[in-house]
């Protein structure tokens, strides 16, 4: 879909996902939380992905690194293809316990979720499940090594007196802290890409603020290519280079930041930005639009987004069958019949 | 650390006051001394005793005391000598007969608690991993047997299935060529053809609730997300699972170990009955039956001892193994 350009050079690209489609075969139906996702990550960039709850944000993340559980979840069609040392490796085609998808687990690509209460085994300490990591992904190093990596990582992201802390256990950090140990966690191998998957969401404002910082200062050190999954328009606008639109399983706009917020194109996008007062002003968190978001058990035909548009036309936009995808500008896309002139 | 194992050591006193008490207190409590039953006993054989020589059994046995008078004699006695008193039926002291058949009760009780958790905790592991599986539910229905049979019903259907099947009867510990025998290589291959059955009889018991802890415990644990955090890192998806979510549901089996060593001590008394073990159930009710009462309160007071001291271990060492608990406990 991306034709060659200096910002989407394929030799800076280093994820590609196409028509991915991941569902969820339950008793009583189908949940299609994914359903012909297509986006591209560049080395060194933040893509920042937005979207009403549900809306399979996690389920995209989580299919990136072949964690859907499996059975209910499937990934049905589509590819993911990681670009790495000039070899594409199609993730897709990968089984989730094989020894390649666990290389880039952790290695080349490494996660941190949104829960960091809850994200460290509660009976290891902090510095043992770090080292691991690091002992897992290089077998030459020896446990003193890991563990002075891991002090010196736990330093880099802000942790005072890394030294003692390396021996705490999870209950003895402070959410901040955990998510700051997590960072570390996930950083260890030297990743080219860290999927934050809402990094900031049970946290309080201030420590938002410093893990977003961090997070930054870290990506320019290492050159890291980071996917930021946020409800908050005002961290993405911040740390993000490309934005991507998800509604209800759906990729329905695709931009540079600057394009996303200057012009936005889908009518999704459009309701998401209403709520902000003036481009001057403070950012504000995304408000409800009006209609409730369908169940992704059964989607409506034609566009996912026709029960809520006040742009609905009758007999195209319900029409059954995908939307198009259409480049609207140079690297711009939005998937809404408005744009297609036919 | 050290703390909390000293306060809970503390702590335990009381209880095990407690216990003597009541123990004691079983000792008094059948109507009619058991003097008189022992003069009953002895005229029914056509021996009478004339006042003073009844009389000067009381005196030997401080029963002219008063209650309390008499539990501080029998207690000091236990604590300062470790003697419990005279068994009536055996006319022997109440410390030899226990001192001969604890070790082999204290034995079957801890070897069956392993076996307990040796079969239960694979067991549990898989169902949860494989929940739903054939496997799955092939475990949980030969558990409910387990639970549902009753112990000694289990005892005498294997004992007759291996007679029938082997010749050999399981009756007793020992053959009878060991019975009195002294310990040799071949008088413990001769324990170990018999003891399996009183060992399985009593895991089977306590296999089924441990298994359906772990399953649900484990069935919880693993979606959680710490471990996925653990497989997003790329370890083996058997070693996170043992690292992770299964020690996690490990340690509330840990905390059963305290409701379950009266489960297998009072299963272990049913069976040894059944199976006619020299151990010290059958002493227990042979000393109920015939209102042997120091006896009975002795082995009562040793058992709910023992049992509340096991309680005691597995608390430290759940705190021992799970940091949360050890900072949550040990903060005074
Ligand atoms: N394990 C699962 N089994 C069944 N359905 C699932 C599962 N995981 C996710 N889903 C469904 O997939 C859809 C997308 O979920 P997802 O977690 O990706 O949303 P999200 O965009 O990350 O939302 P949030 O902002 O709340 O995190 C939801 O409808 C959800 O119910
Ligand atoms: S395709 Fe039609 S219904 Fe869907 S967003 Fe565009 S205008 Fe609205
Ligand atoms: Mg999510």
């Amino acid at each position: 879909m991306s034709k060659n350009n200096v910002r989407h050079n394929t030799e800076d690209l280093i994820l590609e996902i196409k028509n991915l489609k991941t569902h969820f075969m339950l008793d009583t139906g189908t949940i299609h939380a994914v359903d012909g996702v297509n986006l591209t990550i560049s080395r060194g960039k933040t893509l920042g992905v937005i979207g009403e709850s549900g809306c399979g944000k996690s389920v995209t993340a989580h299919s990136i690194l072949r964690l859907i559980p499996s059975p209910p979840g499937k990934i049905v069609d589509g590819e993911i293809l990681l670009h790495r040392d000039g070899e594409v490796i199609d993730i897709t085609k990968l089984k989730p316990t094989e020894e390649m998808m666990r290389n880039i687990r952790g290695n080349d690509i490494g996660m941190i979720f949104q829960e960091p209460m809850t994200s460290f085994g509660p009976l290891h300490t902090i510095g043992d499940q770090i080292m691991e990591t690091i002992l897992i992904h290089n077998d030459a190093a020896n446990k003193n090594e890991a563990r002075d990596q891991a002090i010196d990582l736990l330093r880099q992201v802000g942790i005072p007196n890394p030294e003692q802390r390396i021996d705490a256990y999870p209950h003895e950090f402070s959410g901040g802290m955990r998510q700051r140990a997590m960072i570390a966690m996930a950083l260890c191998c030297s990743p080219t890409l860290l999927i934050a998957d809402e990094p900031t969401t049970s946290l309080d404002v201030t420590i938002e603020a410093q893990i977003l910082e961090l997070l930054t200062g870290l990506q320019a050190q290492t050159g890291m290519a980071i996917m930021l999954i946020s409800h908050n328009l005002a961290v993405v606008s911040e740390m993000a280079d490309d934005i991507a639109v998800m509604y209800l399983g759906k990729r329905v706009e695709f931009g540079s930041t600057d394009a996303i917020f200057d012009n936005p194109l889908h009518p999704y996008t459009q309701g998401l930005w209403q709520s902000i007062p003036s481009v001057d002003g403070p950012l504000e968190k995304l408000v409800p639009i009006p209609g409730i978001v369908p169940s992704p058990r059964d989607l409506p035909p034609g566009c996912v987004f026709a029960s809520r548009c006040s742009e609905f036309m009758p007999g195209i936009c319900d029409a059954p069958k995908p939307v198009p995808i259409i480049e609207a500008e140079p690297d711009h896309f939005v998937a809404c019949y408005l744009y297609s002139n036919g | 650390m050290k703390a909390f194992i000293v306060r809970r050591m503390i702590l335990i006193i009381p209880l095990l006051f407690l216990i003597s008490v009541i123990s004691f207190a079983t000792i008094l409590l059948p109507p009619g001394s058991y003097v008189e039953t022992y003069v009953q006993n002895l005229e029914r054989t056509g021996f009478i005793m004339d006042q003073g020589q009844i009389e000067a059994i009381y005196r030997q046995y401080g029963l002219d005391q008063p209650a309390a008078l008499q539990y501080v004699l029998w207690m000091s006695n236990f604590l300062l000598k470790g003697e419990m008193g005279r068994s009536f039926i055996y006319q022997r002291p109440v410390k030899e007969i226990i001192m001969e058949r604890l070790p082999m009760s204290a034995a079957i009780a801890l070897v069956s608690l392993a076996v307990t958790w040796l079969i239960a905790i694979p067991i549990g592991i898989y169902s949860a991993l494989r929940q739903y599986s054939v496997g799955d539910y092939i475990a949980t229905v030969i558990g409910f047997v387990g639970l549902a049979l009753p112990n000694f019903l289990l005892a005498l259907a294997i004992g007759y299935w291996v007679f029938a099947s082997t010749g050999r009867a399981i009756t007793g510990l020992f053959s009878i060529e060991y019975k009195g025998a002294p310990w040799s290589i071949a008088k413990f291959v001769d324990l170990l053809g018999n003891i399996w059955l009183p060992i399985v009889v009593i895991a089977s018991a306590g296999t089924a609730s441990l298994i359906r802890i772990l399953r649900a415990t484990l069935l919880d644990e693993k979606n959680k997300q710490y471990v996925t955090t653990a497989r997003a890192k790329g370890l083996p998806e058997w070693r996170l699972i043992m690292k992770y979510p299964v020690r996690v549901a490990i340690n509330p089996l840990i905390s059963t170990i305290g409701w379950t060593l009266p489960f297998i001590v009072s299963g272990e008394i049913i069976v040894s009955q059944t199976l006619g073990l020299e151990t010290l159930g059958p002493v227990l009710l042979a000393a109920a039956l015939g209102e042997d009462m120091f006896l009975v309160g002795s082995i009562v007071m040793i058992l709910s001892s023992l049992t509340v001291v096991g309680t005691l271990l597995s608390d430290i060492l759940l705190a021992w193994v799970d940091p949360r608990i050890r900072f949550e406990r040990t903060r005074v």
